[in-house]
C-alpha cells in the first residue's frame, strides 16, 4: 500500500478510537465555565429567590412573602406607569429609529466609488463619541434656555419648547435622536444587501426592472430576516433602556420618563426595597424571554 | 453584488434615483455629523459664548485686553507693601469687571499693568478659563458692583483650596526700575468702549491710561484645560488623566479577560468535545445571551459587596467575564481551521493544551484582532456599563471616564455648567481619540467578525 492510504487509515482510526481528553478539557472549559455559572446563572437564580422576600439588606433574607410583590406591582401605578413608557420608548424608537439604518443602506448601495466609501466612513464617525458624551450633547441641544432645538425654533419663529422637561414631549426627545442613524446597524445593513446573489438581479434587469423595482422586489425580500432579527433587537432594546434615562432625565420629569428598568434600579438602590426591585426584574425577564423565543422561532426556517 | 446590476448602459429613470440617493445621503450624513461637529466647534468656544441664546455657529477668536493703570506718588501710598497691595487689589477689581461685564466677549486674557511714577511697578495677567472655572468654585455669581467686589476679594483672591489654581501670573518690579510706561492709547473695538465705562465706576485708585483689546488665537485651546483640570481633587496631579488610566485598566483587564477565556471555551467547543457535548454546552453559554442583565444585578452586588469588591476594578470586569457572543465568535473561527491539521497533530503525539498554544493561536491572528477591537469598543465606551459602574465604583478617584463625565457635567446645576460646557465639549473630544485611532487600525477586520459571527456571507 502506499504511504498515503496508510496514513489515511492511520488517521481513521485515530478518530473512531479517539480518547476523551479529560484534562485539556477542564483546564480549558472549567474557568469559564465556573464564571458563567458564578456570575450569570447564579445571580438570576438569586433574583428569582430574592423576590419571593421581603429583601432585609441586613439581616437577609428577611421575611418570607411569596407572590406578595409581585401582587403589589400589579397593582401599583407605578409600574403601570413604567410600563407604559417603556411601551411608548418602544413605539418611538420603531418610528424615529428602526428603518433609518436600512434605508440609509439601501440608499449607500445605490450609490457607487469615491461618494459610497466617504459616505460610509462619515455614517460611522459619530461611533467614535463615547454614549455618555452624546447623551450630554443632546442635552445641551434640548436645553429650554440655551439649547440649538429652540434656537431652530425661533428661526421658524416658533415657540421655545420646554423638550426634556415637558412630561409629555420628553419621551419623544429621548427617542428623536436615532432619526440620525449611522452607526454599525448600517454596516451590518449593508453587508446583508450586498449578500444578495447576483443572479436575481440580472434577470430581473433582462426583464426590464428598473433600480427601484429591483429594490423592493429583490433586495428587500432578501434581506426580510436580517430585519427581522434586527426588529427584535429593537424591542430587547427598548425594553432595557437605561443609560439615556439615566443621563438625560433621571427618570423625570416626574416619572414620566421611567422605563422598567429604570424603575428596577431607583426601587433596588434609591429606596432599598430589593425584593420588590427583584420582582420588576424577573418580570422584565418573563417579557424578555417571550420576545426572544418569538425571535428564535420566527428565525426557525434559517436555520434548518 | 448591488441592486446596481451587470449592464452598462441603465435606464433612464435609474440616473435619476441615483442622483437622488446621493443626495439624500449627503444629508443624512451632514444631519447624523451635526452633534459631533457641534462638539468640535464649541470645544473651541470661550465660556459665556456658549450660553447666549441664539448660541454662536463658529467660535470667534478670543481676545486679550490689556489694562494699563496709572499712580501718581502723590495719591498713592509710600509704603511699598501698601502700594503693592493696592495695585494688586485695583488689578484684581479691573479684571474681574472685565470679565464679567463683557459677557458675550470672547475675552480670552485680561492683562493689567500698573505704573508708578510712569514706571511699571506690577503686572498681572488672568486667562478666561482660570477665571471662568475659579469663579464658579467660590462664588456663584451676579453682575458685581465695587462693595461686593472688596466684600469678597479676599475669599477670592487668597486662594480657595479647592481652586488652588485661581491664581494669575503676576510680576513687580522695583520702583523706578521698570520698562517705561508707552503712549495712552485706547482700542476701537466695542469692547474697549465698554470698558472704559465699567472701570470708570469702579473708582480704583490708578487712573486708566491706556485700553488694547488684541487678538489672541493661542487661547482657542483653553477649554481643553478647563478639561484636563476639571477633575476632582482626589486624582491629584493627573487630573482627567486618572479617569482615562481607569477606563484604561478596566478595558485592558476585560480584553485579555476575554482572550483567556472565550477564546479557551471556544476552542474546547470546537475541537475537545464532541458533537452533542458541543452543541449543549453551546447552548448552556449563549443562553445567557437572553437574560437581560437588569436580572442579575442586585445579586452581583450584593455578591461583590461580600467579596469586598467595591470600588476595586475587578467589580467591573469580573461580572463582565461572561460574555457569550465572543465565544461564539471565537468559535466560528476555530471551526473554519481545518480537521486535517488536528488529526495530524495528535497522531504525531501532541496534547491538546499543546495544539492549542502552538498551532491555533498563531493561526488566529485575525479572530484576536477583531474580539480586541469589539471588546475595546465595549469596555471603553461604556466603563462596565453606566449603571453598575456607578453603584460599585464609588470613589470618585476610580471613576472610569464615562462615570466622570456624567457626574461632573449633569451633576452640578446652574451657573458651573455654563463655564464648563466649552470644558466638557473639549473632553469629549479627547475621550473619541483612542477610539478613533482603533476604528483606524482595525476597521476592516471588523467585517470579518461578522462573517464568523454568522452574521455575513
Amino acid at each position: 500500500m502506499s504511504t498515503e492510504t496508510i496514513t489515511r487509515a492511520r488517521l481513521a482510526r485515530h478518530r473512531r478510537h479517539r480518547k476523551t481528553n479529560w484534562a485539556a478539557l477542564l483546564l480549558f472549559l472549567t474557568p469559564t465555565v465556573v464564571a458563567f455559572l458564578v456570575f450569570n446563572y447564579y445571580p438570576l437564580a438569586k433574583t428569582v429567590y430574592m423576590s419571593l422576600f421581603n429583601w432585609d439588606a441586613i439581616k437577609p433574607p428577611g421575611p418570607f412573602t411569596g407572590f406578595a410583590n409581585y401582587l403589589n406591582s400589579f397593582k401599583s401605578p407605578s409600574f403601570h406607569t413604567a410600563l407604559y413608557n417603556t411601551v411608548i420608548l418602544f413605539l418611538f424608537s420603531l418610528v424615529f429609529g428602526f428603518w433609518v439604518p436600512v434605508v440609509q443602506a439601501l440608499l449607500l448601495d445605490s450609490i457607487r466609488g469615491w461618494a459610497h466609501r466617504v459616505a460610509k466612513y462619515l455614517y460611522l464617525l459619530p461611533m467614535a463619541i463615547p454614549n455618555v458624551g452624546v447623551y450630554l450633547i443632546w442635552i445641551w441641544i434640548w436645553h429650554p434656555d440655551m439649547g440649538v432645538a429652540n434656537a431652530v425654533l425661533k428661526v421658524f419663529g416658533i415657540q421655545p419648547s420646554l423638550w426634556l422637561m415637558d412630561p409629555n414631549i420628553v419621551k419623544m426627545c429621548l427617542r428623536l435622536p436615532a432619526f440620525l442613524g449611522g452607526g454599525m446597524s448600517v454596516l451590518i445593513y449593508l453587508a446583508a444587501i450586498q449578500g444578495v446573489p447576483p443572479d436575481q438581479y440580472e434577470s430581473a434587469e433582462l426583464d426590464g426592472a428598473g433600480l427601484l423595482r429591483r429594490m423592493w422586489s429583490i433586495t428587500l425580500p432578501n434581506i426580510w430576516h436580517m430585519v427581522t432579527i434586527l426588529f427584535i433587537l429593537t424591542l430587547t432594546g427598548a425594553l432595557l433602556a437605561f443609560d439615556d434615562v439615566f443621563v438625560m432625565t433621571q427618570g423625570g420629569p416626574g416619572e414620566s420618563s421611567t422605563t422598567l428598568v429604570f424603575g428596577v434600579y431607583r426601587i433596588a438602590f434609591n429606596q432599598l426595597q430589593m425584593g420588590q426591585g427583584a420582582a420588576w426584574a424577573v418580570m422584565i425577564l418573563f417579557i424578555t424571554l417571550i420576545v426572544t423565543s418569538l425571535q428564535l422561532w420566527l428565525t426557525r426556517e434559517e436555520r434548518k | 453584488m448591488s441592486a446596481h446590476g451587470t449592464s452598462v448602459r441603465k435606464p433612464r429613470g435609474d440616473y435619476a434615483i441615483i442622483a437622488i440617493a446621493v443626495l439624500i445621503t449627503f444629508l443624512w450624513v451632514l444631519v447624523g455629523l451635526f452633534p459631533s461637529i457641534w462638539v468640535a466647534l464649541t470645544a473651541f468656544k470661550s465660556g459665556w459664548e456658549t450660553v447666549i441664546f441664539p448660541p454662536t455657529f463658529l467660535p470667534r477668536v478670543p481676545q486679550r485686553i490689556t489694562v494699563t493703570l496709572a499712580y501718581d506718588s502723590t495719591t498713592a501710598p509710600a509704603d511699598p507693601a501698601e502700594l503693592l497691595s493696592l495695585m494688586r487689589d485695583d488689578a484684581f477689581t479691573a479684571e474681574w469687571a472685565l470679565f464679567d461685564h463683557n459677557p458675550r466677549q470672547p475675552i480670552g486674557e485680561v492683562h493689567v499693568q500698573a505704573y508708578l511714577d510712569g514706571k511699571l511697578s506690577y503686572q498681572s495677567s488672568l486667562l478666561a478659563w482660570v477665571f471662568n472655572y475659579g469663579r464658579n468654585r467660590v462664588w456663584a455669581t451676579s453682575l458685581l458692583n465695587r462693595r461686593q467686589i472688596v466684600r469678597h476679594k479676599s475669599e477670592i483672591q487668597d486662594g480657595d483650596t479647592e481652586a488652588p489654581f485661581f491664581e494669575r501670573k503676576y510680576a513687580v518690579y522695583e520702583p523706578g526700575q521698570g520698562p517705561p510706561i508707552p503712549p495712552s492709547v485706547f482700542s476701537e473695538s466695542q469692547i474697549s468702549l465698554d470698558s472704559q465705562g465699567t472701570l470708570a465706576e469702579l473708582g480704583m485708585v490708578g487712573a486708566v491710561h491706556a485700553l488694547t483689546v488684541v487678538k489672541a488665537p493661542e487661547r482657542f485651546f483653553d477649554n481643553f484645560v478647563t478639561a484636563w483640570n476639571n477633575a476632582r481633587k482626589a486624582t491629584g496631579k493627573l487630573k482627567w488623566g486618572r479617569y482615562f488610566i481607569n477606563s484604561g485598566v478596566i478595558s485592558a483587564g476585560y480584553i485579555i479577560s476575554q482572550w483567556i477565556f472565550s477564546a479557551c471555551a471556544a476552542f474546547a467547543l470546537s475541537r475537545l468535545l464532541g458533537r452533542t457535548a458541543s452543541k449543549y454546552m453551546t447552548m448552556f453559554f449563549l443562553a445567557t445571551m437572553m437574560i437581560p442583565p437588569v436580572a442579575m444585578v442586585l445579586p452581583l452586588y450584593l455578591q461583590m459587596q461580600s467579596l469586598k469588591l467595591i470600588n476595586t476594578f475587578w467589580g467591573i470586569i469580573l461580572p463582565a467575564i461572561p460574555t457569550a457572543f465572543f465565544i461564539y465568535i471565537f468559535k466560528g473561527f476555530f471551526n473554519e481551521l481545518p480537521g486535517d491539521l488536528f488529526d495530524a497533530a495528535r497522531v504525531d503525539g501532541g496534547s491538546d493544551y499543546w495544539i492549542f498554544r502552538r498551532i491555533v493561536i498563531p493561526l488566529s491572528r485575525p479572530v484576536f484582532a477583531v474580539v480586541t477591537l469589539m471588546s475595546f469598543l465595549n469596555s471603553w465606551n461604556g466603563g462596565g456599563g453606566l449603571m453598575w459602574s456607578s453603584l460599585v465604583l464609588r470613589e470618585e478617584v476610580m471613576w472610569p471616564f464615562p462615570l466622570a463625565m456624567f457626574w461632573l457635567t449633569t451633576g452640578h446645576q446652574g451657573v458651573e455648567q455654563a463655564s464648563v460646557q466649552g470644558g466638557f465639549m473639549a473632553m469629549i473630544l479627547m475621550a473619541a481619540i483612542p477610539t478613533l485611532v482603533m476604528f483606524g487600525f482595525f476597521q476592516n477586520r471588523v467585517a470579518k467578525g461578522l462573517v464568523w459571527a454568522g452574521i455575513k456571507g
